[in-house]
């Protein structure tokens, strides 16, 4: 610990003896670090949530008969991109038998079961729906993709400033002995290990997220054909 | 409004959280950097403040040229050590002649009463210059007359940054002004001690040297790990007591070094 300590100790005390160009890129990397935890922690509880409903609603669509009762329990499970699925597809199916309701009520029409116009105006709004969710998944995950890339780079502008201008002070001291050349050094790698400080959990987690993001589209297209099976089978 | 719309744009609007997230974020952050901080304000008072002002050395290992990756000192210090070095190897040579050139003047001198003295006051103000410079520095520092001439040949090569790993001494100063006077000062440390133990290890020993060359504050700074190699590199110390004066040029009223006694098997 006294060691870890002390190295800690000296890596703050080389941030306050670096130049004004190293402090401006530290207070970047500082803020995109800070942005991207705040949307890695955001989406870690969002799209666990989401994981966490989206099992329960499929459990209860799966087991219930009718879509008037899965759209009763819809308000519960609104982080689910399934419940939105299943709403679009819901009022679309809703609208299309009402109409033929109405048709069916006017003088003249043979009685009977109401029947879908269109099942791909059913599929349109599922895929409508899909899009919709995926980007609503996906949301700013983008931001964490650019801190992962650019968040090294800008550290290595700062730690290639910072050993130019170490150089600069050893070319007018004109000396090259250690003592001289490796503060200005050490100080200059800290704007990488910033860099990298930020970008590694973005890059971990951006992956993670997109990892979890497919695994979800793939159950939102799974269920919208379950959905679009179910209304072919009643009602046509 | 088609009804799929409508639910869409409901949809498409449940976004929260985030805010409350980029907080805690940032809450963590300052978190984070106040603990480091912390940890830097506390280790620097555990160690020495005053760490800029300090030296570490390393004594010990085999006498002889440090073989790699070399760096010498900053620019003044070759000049400084220059001088000595050449006086050190001539006195020999260099003290006889005057001696056996004053006989010879003295004959003359009542010849020319008027002119040669400024002449022979030259040489013998030379030599006398030379002759306290010289002694001052090298027969304090190092009592063995063989033993001086490959010390000296290590002099520099000790006072270099780098250098093979834990051969000879080597030296890491920060901008202390007279790299001659750790010559002498290692050189005198060493001829009170001796590296070759029963078993190998490196102390690590602080101390103060005062203006007027006293050794105080000699504290044992890390093990080595065998209380009998601490104790004959603390007693090293104690046995040299003091060394020459500090050099004028250092503007404090003491030194604070940090030895590293290496010991080989």
């Amino acid at each position: 610990m006294g060691a870890n300590a002390n190295a800690a100790g000296s890596v703050v005390e080389l941030v306050l003896r670096s130049g004004p160009a190293a402090k401006i890129v530290l207070l970047i990397l500082l803020a995109f670090s800070v942005v991207s935890w705040g949307i890695i922690l955001h989406k870690l509880w969002y799209l666990s949530r989401v994981q966490k409903q989206t099992g329960t609603f499929r459990d209860i669509f799966r087991r219930s008969t009718k879509f008037s009762e899965v759209q009763a329990v819809c308000r519960t499970f609104e982080q689910s991109p399934l419940v939105g699925i299943f709403q679009a597809g819901y009022a679309e199916l809703n609208s299309q038998l009402k109409q033929a309701a109405q048709e069916m009520n006017s003088p003249g029409a043979t009685p009977g079961r109401p029947t879908l116009k269109s099942l791909s105006a059913v599929d349109r709004a599922l895929l409508r729906a899909a899009a919709v969710e995926v980007s609503k998944l996906e949301r700013r995950l983008p931001l964490l993709a650019t801190t992962a890339s650019i968040t090294p780079f800008i550290g290595l502008f700062g730690t290639v400033w910072g050993i130019m201008t170490s150089f600069q002070g050893i070319a007018s001291v004109g000396s090259t002995s250690l003592g001289v050349v490796a503060p200005g050094i050490a100080e200059a790698l800290i704007a990488t290990a910033a860099g990298l400080f930020a970008a590694i959990p973005a890059v971990y987690f951006y992956n993670h997220f997109v990892a979890v993001v497919k695994d979800l589209t793939a159950s939102m297209d799974d269920f919208a054909l379950e959905f679009l099976n179910i209304a072919e089978r009643n009602f046509t | 409004m088609e009804a799929v719309t409508g639910v869409l744009l409901e949809r498409a609007r449940h976004d929260t959280g985030l805010p409350r997230m980029v907080t805690a974020s940032l809450v963590g952050h300052v978190a984070l950097i106040a603990v480091l901080a912390a940890a830097s304000a506390i280790s620097g008072r555990a160690r020495n403040p005053d760490l800029r002002d300090v030296m570490t050395i390393s004594l010990g290992g085999a006498p002889g040229p440090n073989a790699g990756g070399m760096t010498m000192m900053g620019s003044p210090a070759p000049r400084r050590v220059a001088a000595p070095r050449d006086a050190v190897t001539k006195p020999s040579p260099v003290v006889p002649p005057p001696a056996a050139a004053t006989p010879a003047m003295t004959l003359p001198a009542p010849a020319r009463p008027a002119r040669t003295p400024p002449k022979p006051a030259k040489p013998s103000a030379g030599a006398g210059t030379a002759a306290p410079a010289v002694p001052a520095a090298p027969a304090a520092g190092v009592p063995g007359g063989e033993a001086l001439n490959p010390n000296r040949g290590l002099g520099f090569n000790g006072l270099s940054t780098g250098g093979g790993m834990g051969s000879g001494s080597y030296l890491d100063v920060k901008g202390f002004c007279c790299p001659d006077y750790l010559v002498t000062m290692i050189q005198v440390i060493k001829s009170n001690w001796s590296a070759r133990q029963q078993v190998a290890g490196v102390a690590m020993v602080m101390f103060r040297i005062q203006r007027d060359g006293r050794l105080t504050d000699i504290e044992l700074e890390r093990s080595s790990g065998f209380a009998a190699l601490d104790l004959t590199a603390q007693r090293a110390l104690f046995v040299t007591q003091k060394l020459p004066p500090l050099p004028a040029a250092f503007p404090d009223d003491h030194l604070t070094v940090h030895l590293n006694f290496e010991y080989t098997r």
